[in-house]
């Protein structure tokens, strides 16, 4: 079909550390990405950047692309008439959009008949889902690349390009400061753009296992797997199998992140108490009571339900580090 | 294991779905971005807002 792509990418964040985090990657892989058919242009707003000539040079940048863009706008908008799009992606909901951005897309493409089944190919992360974009759906519809960018749903967890190095001593751990490898892994994820003391939050056992579960993922190409020297229980490595995917992009240690209801996480609970403990963090929010019945009534009446989980490490749910 | 979003995408016409839901979740409104209108052909997400570990 031959579709050009051309994608403006207008990002804003009110957070300048996440900002900076995200804006180093989101160039490494653009780049990367430079010979397809994809064009992205991209800036960055921030509301504690205080540089408002930047802003004001990004507002021009954007409206000379097209002058009905406006850079504070979070919707995509696409011009039917042609095959180009404006999309415009706002982190703080990139989160909350990420996954019915690929639920659905999974749906129309299968539907479609594009594929056989539902993909993974779409990426764990902004860069690689750009990149697939560009690559993979050259080939799909109309109706689908329009659904596609008409949804500004992309997430930014790091994919495999920031495996945790194998750290051979710990004895110098100081949260970010000293000088093994889990430091160079927490200062990344947390120290460098939050402090110390907010690395120390966790202990150093909590951080020795999300890096121990993060080393223990491999990435096949459609999928991740966490191998057994991740210091899980046996029973909760065969539970997630290929539902798992590291989960560095939560400022705080984390064993995977899981987004299937292939896993039946309440039963699992019941089934083992004294090792898994299903909680929720955020003030309102529904008790975790509350959330099973909510997700059984989706099921009793053949809903498409999906349940998107982080795990951390808590006191019993690992053995020792050996 | 932390519980961070459900999403529910009800059937073709299954227009009760959402007030089943939002019942049970004890009346907490499904999360919609402003900029993402909320229809039932897509994705409907409960997400429950300030993610951010403590």
């Amino acid at each position: 079909m031959g579709l050009t792509k051309k994608l403006h990418i207008t990002i804003s964040h009110d957070e300048a550390d996440s900002y900076y985090r995200h804006s180093e990657r989101l160039q490494e892989y653009l780049r990367q990405e430079a010979g397809t058919e994809l064009f992205a242009q991209y800036c960055f707003l921030s509301d504690k950047t205080d540089a408002p000539s930047v802003l004001r040079e990004v507002e021009a940048v954007i409206r000379a692309a097209d002058p009905r863009t406006s850079p504070a706008a979070s919707i995509a908008r696409s011009n039917e008439s042609t095959t180009e799009f404006f999309v415009s992606l706002d982190l703080d909901a990139m989160d909350a959009l990420h996954f019915p951005f690929r639920f659905v897309l999974d749906r129309e493409l299968l539907r479609a008949g594009e594929v056989n089944e539902p993909q993974q190919f779409l990426g764990q992360d902004a860069y690689e889902t750009l990149g697939h974009l560009a690559v993979k759906l050259a080939r799909a519809n109309p109706r689908i690349v329009r659904l596609v960018y008409e949804t500004p749903g992309l997430l930014f967890p790091p994919g495999d390009k920031r495996r945790a190095q194998k750290d051979t001593d710990k004895s110098g751990f100081d949260f970010g400061r000293g000088p093994t490898a889990l430091d160079s892994h927490v200062a990344w994820l947390v120290t460098d753009h939050h402090g110390y003391d907010y690395a120390k939050q966790w202990t150093p056992w909590q951080w020795q296992i999300s890096h121990a579960c993060l080393n223990a993922f491999t990435h096949s190409e459609t999928h991740y797997v966490m191998d057994n020297t991740a210091p899980l229980p046996p029973w909760l490595l065969k539970a997630v199998d290929t539902h798992a995917t590291p989960d560095t992009d939560s400022p705080g240690p984390m064993c995977f992140a899981a987004r299937s209801t292939a896993i039946d996480w309440f039963a699992l609970a019941k089934d083992h108490p004294e090792e898994l403990v299903l909680s929720q963090w955020f003030e309102p929010a529904p008790t975790v009571q509350q959330i099973e019945k909510a997700l059984r009534a989706a099921q009793a009446r053949s809903a498409e339900v999906d349940l998107w989980v982080m795990c951390g490490p808590l006191q019993n749910l690992a053995g020792p580090l050996t | 294991m932390s519980l961070e979003a459900l999403f529910i995408i009800p059937q073709e016409g299954d227009t009760d779905l959402e007030s089943i839901i939002e019942r049970e979740l004890g009346g907490v409104a499904a999360f919609n971005s402003p900029a993402q209108p909320k229809t039932l052909e897509w994705a409907w997400m409960t997400y429950w807002p300030e993610s951010t570990l403590p």
